[in-house]
């Protein structure tokens, strides 16, 4: 399927209006299920693993590069993430893209004001400007001398390199698990049963209730000729809101009804079986030494 | 207000999980009592309906656009409880499918969005409608004070957590290890951007969608109503094990020096009175290891030592990564020996 296929085409004279961007996030929504579903069935490194322990091992990355607080070994970190997606067979372009323009876009701009010293006090590192005297606005203390400080600077680049490898670990676990295989996983974790069953059955009517969204939008955007105000376009989308709760409470009756036809009782199994090899409890025994290295790294690698 | 992995500590993310275990438990309990069998399906399909409309996009004022959470809306229509669990559905999906919202701030993203907003909201609402008609105009005004006080609350609460990190986390020479923003900040600019836009979207959709289904779709509205519960429920040790968390939680967050189990040779000294043999070798080959991390004779003057470090860094860097190609090469050798079996 072409992705081309999935934007709506406008002519310069229009701006997309909310109808447009909403059609075209929805269909992103699909587009990018589709992929994350081709790129799960290579033969990756981490494809290849128990879905469990690529959960498993994730979590433990991710919880080890909490506990990590020096920039330079949260950069080598991002560096073995990188490399741990091209083993896997992940296109890096649009990982990185996804990674390092959506990171420093959002993470990135909300940290910048940290860097200066009314919101930061700390060791000058640049003197901007000097106030006649400290003003006071509200509960807020602007310092006489306005600077970038050491102490912002670093808690900025730490902050913005640990969520790059935390929306990195988490987008890899998405990209080279298959879905219905990493809720199966999660279900022989530790999560109960019955949120998994909730959880496989909405991830399927997303894709119905998305659908049914897109036909509503499209077919008004089809009819609508003319300007309409914003409140006509707010009370759209409330209405097409209550259309959508509607029915879906009635599709779940629906649903209900067709279960109980099918010997539904109640009770929920688990049919798939995974079974751990020794390749899987020797990438996990890895993970162990890397998140270790890690963090030996950054207790030795104490800025002076 | 989904926020990311990264910004919250460990510990907190830790706390916030505890907090919210004893909410899915009984939200589970509280709906498979009240719905029996058929609660699969719906709760299933309140959590898809919940993950579609965060993505719809809301026309304001200033010719921008802004999502609603529909959190309020689903409280009111299912109830708190199911409402808190068609939320974490939808949440868990975001956040394990589309990277929205942390795996590990899963249970803060929670407690504010699928706890606080719905619970809030459901019972701002209730209060507000008590003895009124279905087609009430009360109702659909309620609906906009719970929607828009509903998210102010979470937001609130996200700014707290968020508020809370530099306080409690932070190095000697004052760098913030995450969030980096004090309470003094965070709250305010998260309470002012939700009292401003994304407070009343989600007052004037609740608002116009309660509107609606009251001219088209009445009985949607006592849904909630009819669902009384097919048998009494024991929930006062739940609400005593949640009064006694949220009375240790502060105390546990402000308690000063290690983490549990973060003590120094030097700090078990002063608690116990002598250092176990085992920890002192193993403090001793770490000091080892950490020599050598540098290169010797190359360690007289910092800038030494950090070259050291650095050179030692980049070896163990190349290290790691060689075996997580080979492992990878392991693989692809593996589905060659299959192929040609076959």
């Amino acid at each position: 399927m072409c992705p081309k296929c999935f934007k709506l085409s406008f002519t310069k004279s229009t701006k997309p209006g909310f109808l447009e961007k909403t059609i075209n996030e929805l269909n992103n929504v699909m587009k990018e299920e589709f992929v994350a579903g081709k790129i799960a069935s290579r033969h990756g490194l981490l494809q290849n693993l128990d879905p469990r322990i690529n959960f498993l091992a994730t979590l433990l990355l991710i919880i080890s590069a909490n506990f990590i607080h020096q920039p330079l070994v949260l950069l080598f970190f991002n560096f073995w993430v990188i490399w741990l997606a091209k083993v896997s067979l992940v296109p890096l372009g649009s990982f990185l893209k996804k990674i390092w323009l959506v990171v420093p876009l959002f993470t990135g701009v909300m940290v910048i004001p940290t860097i200066f010293s009314p919101f930061l006090p700390g060791e000058p590192l640049l003197i901007l400007f000097q106030l006649p005297h400290p003003v006071q606005v509200l509960f807020w203390q602007i310092p006489q001398v306005i600077s970038i400080t050491k102490q912002g600077v670093l808690a900025a680049v730490v902050l913005v390199l640990r969520v790059g490898i935390c929306v990195s670990l988490s987008l890899l676990l998405t990209l080279t698990t298959k879905w219905s295989l990493l809720l199966k996983a999660l279900s022989k974790i530790c999560i109960p049963t019955i949120f998994i069953t909730i959880l496989e059955m909405a991830h399927r009517y997303i894709y119905l209730l998305l659908q049914t969204t897109v036909d509503m939008f499209t077919a008004k955007k089809s009819r609508s000729v003319g300007h309409t105000t914003t409140g006509e376009e707010r009370k759209f989308v409330s209405n097409s809101m209550s259309i959508l709760l509607g029915k879906s409470y009635f599709i779940s009756n629906e649903v209900y009804s067709a279960m109980l036809s099918r010997g539904y009782n109640g009770n929920t199994l688990v049919l798939t079986e995974f079974k751990l090899k020794a390749f899987d409890w020797l990438w996990l025994f890895f993970i162990i030494i890397v998140c270790l290295f890690f963090i030996g790294g950054d207790h030795l690698f104490v800025w002076k | 207000m989904h926020i990311p992995d990264g910004y919250l500590s460990p510990q907190t993310c830790a706390v916030m999980g505890a907090v919210m275990l004893p909410v899915w438990w009984t939200s589970v309990k509280k709906v498979q009592s009240t719905i029996n069998k058929k609660y699969v399906p719906l709760m299933a399909l309140g959590a898809a309906f919940s993950f579609v409309i965060m993505m719809y996009n809301v026309p304001i004022p200033d010719g921008t656009t802004a999502h609603a959470v529909g959190g309020s809306l689903l409280a009111i229509i299912f109830g708190p409880w199911a409402a808190t669990l068609c939320i974490t559905i939808a949440l868990a999906i975001q956040a394990l499918l589309f990277g929205d919202g942390g795996i590990l701030s899963f249970g803060a993203n929670c407690f504010n969005m699928a706890f606080v907003l719905p619970f809030s909201s459901y019972f701002i609402y209730k209060i507000l409608t008590t003895n009124s008609d279905i087609s009430s105009a009360r109702r659909y005004i309620s609906g906009f004070i719970a929607g828009y006080i509903g998210i102010v609350l979470a937001a609130i609460c996200a700014g707290i957590e968020l508020g809370l990190q530099p306080l409690l986390f932070h190095t000697a020479a004052g760098v913030p290890l995450y969030c980096p923003y004090p309470l003094s900040l965070a709250v305010p600019a998260m309470a002012f951007a939700h009292l401003t836009v994304a407070g009343p979207v989600e007052g004037v959709v609740t608002a116009l969608a309660i509107k609606y289904l009251q001219a088209s779709n009445p009985e949607m509205l006592s849904i909630e109503k009819i669902k009384a519960p097919s048998k009494a429920f024991g929930y006062a040790k739940i609400w005593i094990g949640m009064a006694i968390v949220a009375v240790l939680t502060p105390l546990g967050l402000l308690a000063s020096g290690s983490a549990w189990g973060e003590w120094g040779a030097d700090e078990i000294k002063d608690k116990i009175g002598f250092v176990p043999e085992g920890l002192a070798q193993m403090s001793d080959k770490w000091h080892a290891l950490m020599q050598d991390y540098g290169i010797p004779g190359f360690d007289q003057s910092f800038l030494q030592s950090a070259v050291g470090y650095i050179a030692a860094a980049i070896v163990g860097i190349i290290l790691i990564s060689l075996i997580t190609y080979l492992f990878g090469k392991t693989l692809k050798n593996k589905d060659k020996e299959i192929h040609e079996t076959k």
